[in-house]
């Protein structure tokens, strides 16, 4: 009699075949490898000041991966992780007109011992940058946008006047704008560069969706001061949310809703965000992986601009002087939590504010009025280490806001609102450092931003 | 062996009621404490426990509603012949009786009891616990309309098809099963002694199904609250951050995750969501063994098996759906990366 039966010699055999077929496929090894699902900027043309992006389909090893990152023409910069997305952040912007060549070479590697199989290259070209403005009409204002400088401005959003602000992503192709609804609330809208895909991305409601900024890795910050409990009662303190314009998904920053601030601006690393804190008259700035806060106290009601690095940042308050106050700017470092006055010597008079950093890091714009000069501004531009320097950019009798680099940090634009005429009409204008020279690009237009 | 059994099983009743007591008091006010051990232990317990009896119920009535109102010819009748397809419909059964790991097994003693051939019936037990309209609907809640849902259906009931066919080559199928369950086999009186024989009539035939279950419930019961208990304190002996931490790999990553299904013992219609947790830090063939071998192989099922199937019969089972499993996720892995 067999000690086995037809089940104990199936069972058998199929566990040796089973257990081969397993090392055969040990032994071949990962086939597949990691797999890759998007990259940007894609084929086409592509902002200067675009980061690169390579998104992974799992959790990446990242030393593996920044360590076969190259580009061509070699470019410096920092890499920055988000989930598993990786952006590489160019220390300066991207030349214009410029092909460039992203190349990730194979092996680059997962916790989990997965590996990138095959090379992964594609180039971009990078383009001029543009401008994206309101324009007001007897409804209200609209947004909208030169392609180039030298292009015809074209209205993209059809708000019914509605649009309240509005914020220009990294790689310039999206715009996200604030417009007001039925309700008189404030909604947050998401367009295309060129006005296409115009849709809806934060019912708002009651509440007061306004002051969007976009990350370099593509998050949103925005202000939301919530609707009146009662019809005809106030808006509430405005928070800071967090907002992922691709899924609509919206957090606050703080757990704590009695900290409330308004105004957010990233960093250019996406590592900090500052806004101000109108209850205690101060700008926050929040340490996105540490949650640290740091306090710098400023009674002027906005944020400051920020070095390259994320780890300096210009903004101004007043001080008295004389028995006047005066708007004076200052540096604040974030490494080693030191404040100091910005110029060195120090201006014996007049207000200095608006300090506005290039991307470069190299100039600051800033707005200057004279302390003899009655009400009208002037704009000068000056190296960012702090020499008392002035370069005069625009020294027209105006009022001037909204001042903005291009990527290149060769232009300013700015908002210039002439004095001492009748009905003035809203302008801007852009500088071009190399030249020295100034041109108006569009009347009737205000909040202009860099569309690059 | 049934003595282990009912040891285990009056241990985790008297821990049942320990833990209901112990709700009730304050100790530490009183100047008494247990170890932290002590709850985590009753509330992992409690957590198996509470979540599986109510499948075991809903399996157990459907065990007394198969032996009241399907006779033996009816089941002969109704399933194909031929075992290859028997193994197939045994692992499309789920979707007319949808019962959990817990239900499925009172279940698949009764067909057996009605003449149910080997590969359909143990098709029917590897596959029911994932084949069934809740979990189905439960991992498309987890997981969408996507890969993980389709490998999960296709490959539980492709495994569930290849053992069951390899226990179609015994030749004499009632050695598959426990002495037990084989008396019980030739005839429902033999069963359930003190039950009469149902008068004709609905109400009679629904109250007999009713006691039947109710029996079924309490024999069954004591294996669910020992393997409650056993995997309860190899939860707390072996804490999931310590399995976790030895994740990483293609072929380690699996075992990890079988392990953990092992070890966790949920419920299938809910060890989706669960299994959310770890994607993005394990691999996507590991949360598939997961979510194939745990609903087939944990370890109150695996005491609940023992009570219908020689121990040979589990054990070759047990065998036989780790290796599928494990060849299977590790060349998912390897070789597609879902």
């Amino acid at each position: 009699m067999n000690r086995f039966g037809r089940l104990d010699i199936a069972v058998g055999a199929l566990s040796l075949c089973l257990l081969a077929a397993l090392g055969l496929v040990l032994w071949r090894g990962d086939q597949v490898g990691v797999s890759v699902l998007a990259v940007s900027p894609l084929d086409g043309p592509a902002a200067a000041s675009a980061p690169v992006a390579i998104t992974f389909g799992e959790a990446m090893d990242a030393a593996s991966v920044e360590s076969r990152f190259s580009l061509q023409p070699q470019t410096a910069g920092r890499f920055v992780w988000r989930d598993n997305t990786l952006y590489f952040l160019p220390g300066q912007a991207f030349a214009e007109g410029q092909t460039y060549t992203v190349r990730l070479a194979s092996g680059a590697s997962t916790h989990l011992g997965h590996v990138l199989a095959e090379e992964l290259s594609w180039s971009f070209t990078t383009r001029s940058p543009g401008m994206a403005f309101m324009r007001s009409s007897d409804q209200g204002a609209e947004l909208w946008t030169l392609t180039d400088l030298q292009s015809t401005p074209r209205q993209v959003t059809d708000m019914a006047g509605g649009v309240f602000d509005f914020a220009v992503s990294v790689d310039g192709q999206q715009i996200l704008y604030s417009a007001f609804n039925q309700q008189a609330g404030i909604d947050l809208w998401l367009v295309g560069r060129q006005g296409e895909d115009n849709r809806m991305v934060l019912n708002c409601g009651l509440d007061r969706c306004y002051a969007p900024d976009w990350s370099a890795d593509g998050r949103v910050a925005y202000s939301r001061a919530p609707g009146p409990l009662n019809p005809g009662e106030g808006y509430g303190a405005p928070r800071i949310w967090l907002l992922e314009p691709a899924t609509g998904q919206s957090v606050r920053l703080h757990a704590d809703t009695q900290k409330i601030g308004y105004g957010p601006s990233w960093s250019p690393d996406a590592g900090r965000l500052a806004y101000y804190d109108g209850v205690q008259n101060r700008i926050v700035v929040v340490d996105m992986l540490s949650g640290q806060e740091i306090y710098l106290p400023s009674r002027v009601g906005v944020v400051g601009s920020w070095m390259p690095d994320g780890d300096q940042m210009l903004y101004y308050d007043t001080k008295l002087a004389d028995g006047l106050a005066l708007y004076t700017i200052f540096r604040a470092d974030f490494s080693t939590e030191d404040i100091l006055p910005f110029f060195e010597p120090q201006p014996a008079d007049g207000d200095y504010s608006m300090p506005t950093l290039s991307p470069s890091g190299e100039w600051v714009a800033l707005r200057v009025r004279p302390a003899d000069g009655g009400p009208a501004d002037q704009v000068w531009v000056t190296p960012a280490d702090g020499r008392f320097a002035l370069t005069a950019a625009e020294t027209e009798a105006s009022l001037f806001s909204d001042l903005s680099w291009d990527p290149q940090s060769r232009f300013l634009l700015y908002h210039r609102m002439q004095l001492g005429v009748g009905n003035p009409v809203p302008e801007v204008w852009v500088w071009d450092r190399s030249t020295g020279t100034t041109r108006l690009l569009v009347r009737d237009a205000s909040a202009p931003a860099w569309l690059p | 062996m049934n003595k282990v059994f009912n040891i285990l099983g009056l241990l985790g009743l008297a821990l049942l009621l320990l833990a209901a007591f112990l709700g009730m008091q304050n100790w530490a006010v009183m100047g008494f404490a247990l170890p932290d051990q002590f709850y985590t232990l009753s509330t992992i317990f409690l957590g198996i426990f509470i979540e599986a009896a109510p499948f075991l119920l809903m399996g157990t009535l459907a065990s007394g509603f198969v032996e009241v109102f399907l006779d033996r010819d009816a089941i002969q009748r109704l399933m194909p012949k031929n075992a290859l397809l028997g193994a197939v419909a045994g692992g499309l059964l789920g979707f007319i009786f949808p019962v959990c790991e817990c239900g499925v097994i009172p279940l698949t003693r009764r067909f057996f009891s009605k003449g149910l051939a080997p590969a359909t019936g143990i098709a029917f037990l590897l596959a029911s616990p994932v084949i069934n309209p809740i979990v189905v609907a439960s991992t498309y809640a987890a997981y969408g309309w996507g890969p993980v849902l389709f490998w999960r259906i296709g490959l539980s009931l492709f495994i569930a098809v290849a053992v069951g066919l390899v226990f179609a080559l015994q030749a004499r199928p009632a050695q598959l099963l426990k002495p037990t369950p084989l008396i019980q086999i030739s005839g429902a009186s033999v069963d359930h002694p003190h039950i009469a024989p149902a008068a004709p009539g609905l109400g009679p035939r629904i109250q007999r199904a009713l006691v039947i279950a109710g029996d079924e419930f309490f024999e069954m019961g004591r294996y669910l609250i020992a393997g409650s208990l056993v995997a309860a304190l190899l939860q707390t002996v072996v804490p999931q951050t310590a399995l976790l931490a030895v994740g990483s790999g293609p072929l380690l990553s699996v075992l990890v995750m079988m392990a953990l299904a092992v070890l966790l013992s949920i419920c299938s219609t809910v060890d989706a969501f669960v299994s959310l947790a770890f994607v993005g830090s394990f691999t996507s063939g590991s949360i598939l063994s997961f979510l194939v071998f745990g609903p087939m192989v944990d370890i109150k099922s695996v005491m609940l098996y023992l009570q219908v199937f020689q121990r040979k019969t589990v054990l070759y089972m047990v065998w036989l759906v780790f290796l599928f499993v494990l060849l299977a996720s590790v060349f998912i892995n390897l070789n597609i990366g879902i």
